[in-house]
């Protein structure tokens, strides 16, 4: 695998938890010069994405202000101005327009903006695309700082912003380290020290686009029956905030996350699981049970859920205290890759934050009557009160009623029948 | 709406059965508004009318899937008539704007006719003894009539004849207002004509004793609801109230 960097930049933003008044994000004057701490930090974030990510979307627009998708539309794909071009070539970086060879393909797309601040030693520096890709991640970086700051409960942080092409794709990683320990950017120049030190938790959220792909969207956006590819990989990573949000804004994505779906799915896809592991009646209750009482914990502190952090350990666990071998092809995780969680499923996130409400679709209800294991009644806590109540009218004899249609009575007859059988046996034999 | 939604689902899917409080059946999702629909269902918004399962774990326009609407009577909302037969006769309230699916998808609704025979059979659990599923009826002697709530077969039957005979459906509803008149009803004149509520029992009383008494005990509600023209017309002669109509 070949990794060639086109452009690689850590810009950062700065927010504390509910603060108000936007600072500006700093914006780095250059693109990293080294390339190898930055495969690294390919390396490393591919890593994260194959352990962490399973989110997949793609881009719902390309036409709102403030997203990833309209600044990359804008300055990468939109050569609407090639017939006023003619055969005028322009030269000057800070012309509207520059004409850029790049894989035999003529750009005419429109060049973003300069900073004020932008130095003619860096332009000497760069190469046409080098510096039109600078300039996209600072349009990059002003996007997500809007975003950040619609939301309260978010924060400012490193922001890598990767172009890279692998195998002859164009990919582009944007990513928001948190790096308050280890000094591994240099906090003046944004410079990449020694990625050896990044400690994966310092990775809040990360996205990957497929910019080909993206680009194939665009191009086919009229073309009627395009599906376009998911193109959008997440990494979600750390539960401690909501992240999800604000970064899909940013992109913007065309299926949200949806924590009502998302809690519903979870829950159906683990009982789906469950019914054909290994595990016996009663750890499969069990384990229905934790989860149920994880998720009701945390829409009740409305903190995000992590599947294979938080759920994934449930099972395992349960499978070691009862001697069970999980291996990967039987484990909870391929089964969700191969039912519903997939790169091009929908609401496959990893991480979203559960609902409270449709959590009462999966509640249980289970007791004894008549010691622990004389009759053992359970069932789904939402139909208690319709096929089976309580019937105290008689205080002094309260009955419980189950009521049975013909089928059922067969079923329960067929269970009295045999035990009166027993009986008469029995009676036969003392005669 | 929910009605509008389940209804929505009923008629968008196909091999609709209706059992119990369930409705079973299949959706081909076509589009994206389906599979939005699927998911309300599934969100715990309507918890309170209608639990929604399926056995599908992701929803692709395109695909087949099976579902199961499992209804909260307690709603007032009904899968089949079976659900809201055996409901409604076990209640100790009159219900009001019930809605049972399986009569929305029918050809003529026979709500109106069951609701009729409904009220009656609240009617005379109110005013006579009411206990274990059989009204008892004291007079000179007694008799007990079981209301037979499984037979949902047979008071659909009735209420199928009720629906097409505005005569049979009139006599029960008069029978009833006649035996739930308010006497507190200010209306003197209206008061003059009106018998005390013991008097007006006692009267349905003796002639409900002549007429069911020798009919098999699970026969008699359905033979009082059949027969009901010519046992209003007998109630009549001994009303003390009837002017001639």
């Amino acid at each position: 695998m070949t990794i060639i960097v086109k452009a690689s930049i850590i810009h950062q933003i700065l927010k504390e938890v509910r603060q108000q008044n936007s600072e500006p994000p700093i914006i780095r004057d250059s693109l990293h010069s080294d390339s190898v701490q930055v495969v690294k930090l390919i390396n490393f974030l591919d890593e994260q994405l194959a352990k962490h990510g399973l989110a997949h979307s793609n881009s719902k627009s390309f036409d709102n202000n403030n997203t990833l998708s309209n600044i990359i539309k804008e300055h990468l794909f939109v050569k609407e101005y090639l017939s006023l071009l003619k055969f005028e070539f322009f030269n000057e970086r800070n012309h509207n327009f520059v004409l850029l060879q790049n894989n035999n393909d003529l750009d005419f797309s429109i060049q973003p903006p300069p900073e004020l601040s932008e130095l003619p030693d860096t332009l000497s520096a760069e190469s046409f695309q080098q510096t039109k890709l600078r300039r996209i991640s600072n349009l990059l970086t002003k996007a997500l700082h809007y975003h950040i700051y619609k939301e309260d409960m978010t924060t400012g942080d490193h922001l890598p912003i990767i172009f890279y092409n692998e195998n002859g794709k164009h990919y582009l990683y944007i990513a928001l380290l948190s790096l308050t320990d280890n000094i591994t950017i240099d906090e003046a120049t944004g410079d990449i020290l020694d990625i050896k030190h990044i400690d994966a938790s310092a990775l809040k959220i990360a996205c990957r686009i497929d910019i080909d792909m993206l680009m194939e969207h665009h191009q086919q956006l009229e073309i009627e029956g395009y599906e376009p590819k998911s193109y959008v990989a997440w990494i979600q990573r750390g539960t401690s905030e909501k992240i999800a949000e604000y970064i899909q804004n940013f992109i913007p994505v065309m299926f949200r996350l949806d924590d009502n779906t998302a809690t519903t799915k979870i829950m159906k896809t683990l009982n789906a699981y469950l019914s054909q592991s290994i595990f016996n009646d009663k750890s499969r209750k069990e384990i229905h049970s934790d989860v149920l009482t994880t998720l009701k914990a945390k829409a009740k502190s409305k903190t995000l859920i992590n599947i294979t952090e938080d759920i994934d350990p449930i099972i395992s666990t349960k499978a070691q205290s009862v001697g069970l071998n999980i291996t990967d092809e039987s484990s909870f995780k391929t089964f969700r890759e191969n039912n519903g969680y997939a790169a091009n499923d929908e609401d496959n996130s990893n991480i979203f934050a559960p609902a409270k409400k449709p959590l009462q679709n999966f509640e249980m209800f289970d007791f004894s009557i008549g010691g622990e294991n004389f009759i053992k009644i359970s069932g789904k806590q939402i139909q208690l009160g319709d096929k089976m109540r309580i019937n105290d009218d008689d205080v002094s004899n309260p009955v419980l009623e189950i009521t049975l249609d013909a089928d059922e009575l067969l079923t329960v007859q067929k269970a009295f029948d045999k035990a009166k059988q027993y009986d008469r046996n029995e009676d036969t034999n003392a005669d | 709406m929910i009605e509008t939604k389940i209804l929505t689902l009923i008629e968008q899917g196909t091999d609709i059965v209706f059992k119990q409080n369930n409705i079973k059946g299949n959706l081909v999702l076509k589009n994206a508004e389906q599979v939005a629909m699927i998911k309300l269902f599934e969100s715990g918004n309507l918890t309170k009318y209608v639990l929604f399962e399926t056995s599908a774990l992701s929803y692709k326009v395109g695909s087949d899937i099976d579902f199961t609407l499992t209804l909260n009577n307690s709603s007032g909302h009904y899968a089949s008539y079976q659900s809201y037969i055996e409901h409604t006769l076990n209640s100790n309230e009159i219900e009001r704007d019930s809605v049972v699916y399986e009569d929305k998808v029918g050809a003529e609704s026979l709500i109106t006719s069951l609701e009729v025979i409904h009220n009656f059979i609240y009617c005379l659990k109110k005013h006579y003894y009411y206990q274990n599923n059989q009204i008892v009826i004291f007079a000179q002697t007694h008799c007990e009539i079981p209301i037979q709530i499984r037979a949902t077969e047979k008071y659909l039957q009735i209420a199928k004849s009720y629906q097409q005979s505005e005569d049979l459906l009139n006599t029960v509803k008069k029978l009833t207002d006649w035996l739930n008149a308010d006497i507190s009803d200010n209306d003197e004149v209206k008061k003059s004509l009106l018998v005390h509520e013991t008097e007006r029992n006692t009267i349905v009383a003796v002639e409900l004793l002549d007429k069911l008494s020798n009919q098999d005990a699970d026969k008699r509600i359905f033979f009082l609801l059949e027969n009901i023209l010519s046992i209003y017309q007998s109630i009549l002669l001994n009303r003390p109230d009837f002017i001639g109509e």
